[in-house]
């Protein structure tokens, strides 16, 4: 494969990289790399690109609040796909979440829960004055419980 | 609380002769002579007891006291004939029996004798008797009661020299002001008394319902006896009645019950005869609760440990707040605790 016209490999390089080259015409390439240091530093160059790209993180698209399932199948072409042919990490994620979900409706079920309380004041208050007035002096235990009894401020 | 008391034959005999006597009565009635002596204090008191019970006298009794800063006062007509004891149409007592008019007719609250002894008063008072003033128009001896140990006068209690009955009791702020009082504002008793024939209903009435309680002498988890609470109070019984449990405990002049019920606090009704409170908010022993002041005393609520805690007394606020001191409260919940509950709370509606 013949240089570029520049002299250089310059778009052979791509197709160097990607060993996509007929024997002969990689054979030629490599002879020039070795006597072109340009064309081995633009390859060096290219090869970190490269790699580069390949570690950077593959995001989904965000699913469309509207149309999703629901529209042409070309709007739908570039929606994420749900379910077990799904991103593992995100349906873990979602397992532990309906894992937590679970226990939490568990421990409400099972959690003894105090019943609510409101005690009778009046009520309690005469039963006192009633004990009371049995132990203690009964006219001055009684007659408070023969008025309304009224709790305040 | 009674501490051993005098023959009921004995005071038969000396309230015969108060009848027969015209004037000042030739009874074993202590007067200003024997003024003076715990002895005779704690001999005042529990002739007054008695005489409630089995002399016959109408009259009317005004009760007073202060929530917040109003004052409140009623009346209510008293009377004493055949050894019923009624209060208007709302309240009798008849030996040990206690009864309430309520919309569904009468209720018994109490239908037996607290067989346990009380401390006497002079364990933790010092009564000091003395000459009083006149009393719905009758002359008394004066019971001061004081803390042992201090100079300053919580109580007096208002004896007449003919009767023996208690004519008068007044609790005092710390400025020696009544805050608390039952007193006669009009009084017949004796030989011009109206007997049984004239009281309105004879006898004391059936009960068309009952939340007596029963004794409990041994209480399971979350309830516990105590035996002594707050500054001198000691236990006399424990009883239960519609799941509430009650501890009651006497100190010798006053009464003070520990209610306690399983749960949670969620509120306190506080409404009778139209009239609501929502109380005050107190700090004792580094945790708020609420508190009530009402004619029969001062009230506090307050829940821990699984159980709703109401404690009532007739003694002043001082003795309460002591007592609530010796009972469990709510701490703040741990970590474990605060996860939990929140992650309820997740699934509840509201």
């Amino acid at each position: 494969m013949p240089p570029g016209d520049g002299g250089h490999l310059d778009d052979v390089l791509s197709a160097y990289l990607d060993d996509e080259l007929a024997p002969a015409a990689r054979h030629e390439a490599e002879a020039h790399l070795a006597a072109c240091a340009a064309c081995r530093t633009e390859l060096d160059d290219v090869a970190a690109a490269r790699r580069a790209i390949r570690v950077l993180p593959v995001h989904s698209a965000p699913r469309p609040l509207i149309g999703a399932g629901t529209g042409p199948p070309e709007s739908r072409a570039w929606a994420p796909r749900s379910g077990p042919a799904g991103d593992p990490a995100g349906r873990r994620r979602r397992l532990a979440w309906a894992a937590v979900a679970a226990a939490a409706a568990v421990v409400a079920v099972l959690l003894p829960r105090d019943p609510d309380v409101e005690p009778k004041l009046p009520s309690l208050a005469d039963s006192h004055a009633a004990t009371a007035s049995v132990t203690g002096d009964p006219l001055s235990q009684l007659a408070p419980i023969a008025v309304p009894v009224r709790f305040g401020p | 609380m009674r501490a051993p008391r005098l023959l009921v034959a004995g005071l038969a005999a000396s309230s015969a002769l108060a009848v027969v006597a015209p004037a000042r009565p030739a009874v074993a009635l202590p007067g200003p002579s024997t003024a003076g002596t715990e002895t005779s204090a704690v001999d005042l008191l529990d002739r007054a007891r008695e005489a409630a019970e089995t002399q016959p006298f109408e009259g009317t009794v005004a009760v007073e006291w202060r929530d917040g800063g109003q004052r409140h006062t009623e009346q209510v007509s008293v009377s004493s004939a055949g050894g019923v004891l009624r209060f208007g149409d709302e309240v009798v007592g008849a030996g040990a029996r206690r009864m309430i008019h309520s919309a569904d007719g009468w209720l018994s609250l109490w239908g037996h004798d607290v067989a346990t002894l009380g401390p006497p008063p002079t364990a933790k008072y010092r009564l000091v008797v003395d000459a009083g003033p006149d009393v719905a128009g009758r002359p008394t001896d004066v019971v001061a009661v004081h803390l042992d140990g201090t100079n300053r006068l919580r109580e007096r209690l208002y004896v007449d020299r003919q009767s023996g009955l208690l004519l008068r009791r007044e609790l005092l702020d710390m400025a020696g002001a009544p805050y608390r009082s039952v007193a006669f504002t009009t009084l017949t008793a004796g030989p011009a008394a109206p007997g049984p024939a004239a009281a309105a209903p004879t006898g004391a009435p059936k009960a068309a319902h009952s939340q007596e309680p029963t004794p409990a002498r041994h209480l399971k988890r979350p309830y516990k006896l105590r035996s002594r609470i707050g500054t001198g109070y000691r236990l006399l019984g424990a009883y239960k009645a519609n799941g509430v449990v009650q501890q009651f405990f006497s100190d010798g002049l006053h009464g003070l019950s520990v209610f306690e019920q399983p749960g949670h606090l969620a509120g306190a009704e506080t409404t009778l005869a139209g009239e609501t409170g929502s109380g005050r908010m107190v700090e004792i022993a580094g945790h708020t609760m609420r508190a009530y002041s009402a004619s029969v005393g001062e009230a506090v609520v307050w829940d821990g440990d699984g159980v709703v805690y109401t404690a009532v007394t007739d003694a002043p606020w001082s003795d309460l707040a002591g007592a609530v001191r010796d009972l469990p409260h709510a701490d703040p919940p741990g970590r474990l605790r605060r996860v939990a509950e929140t992650v309820v709370s997740l699934f509840r509606w509201k």
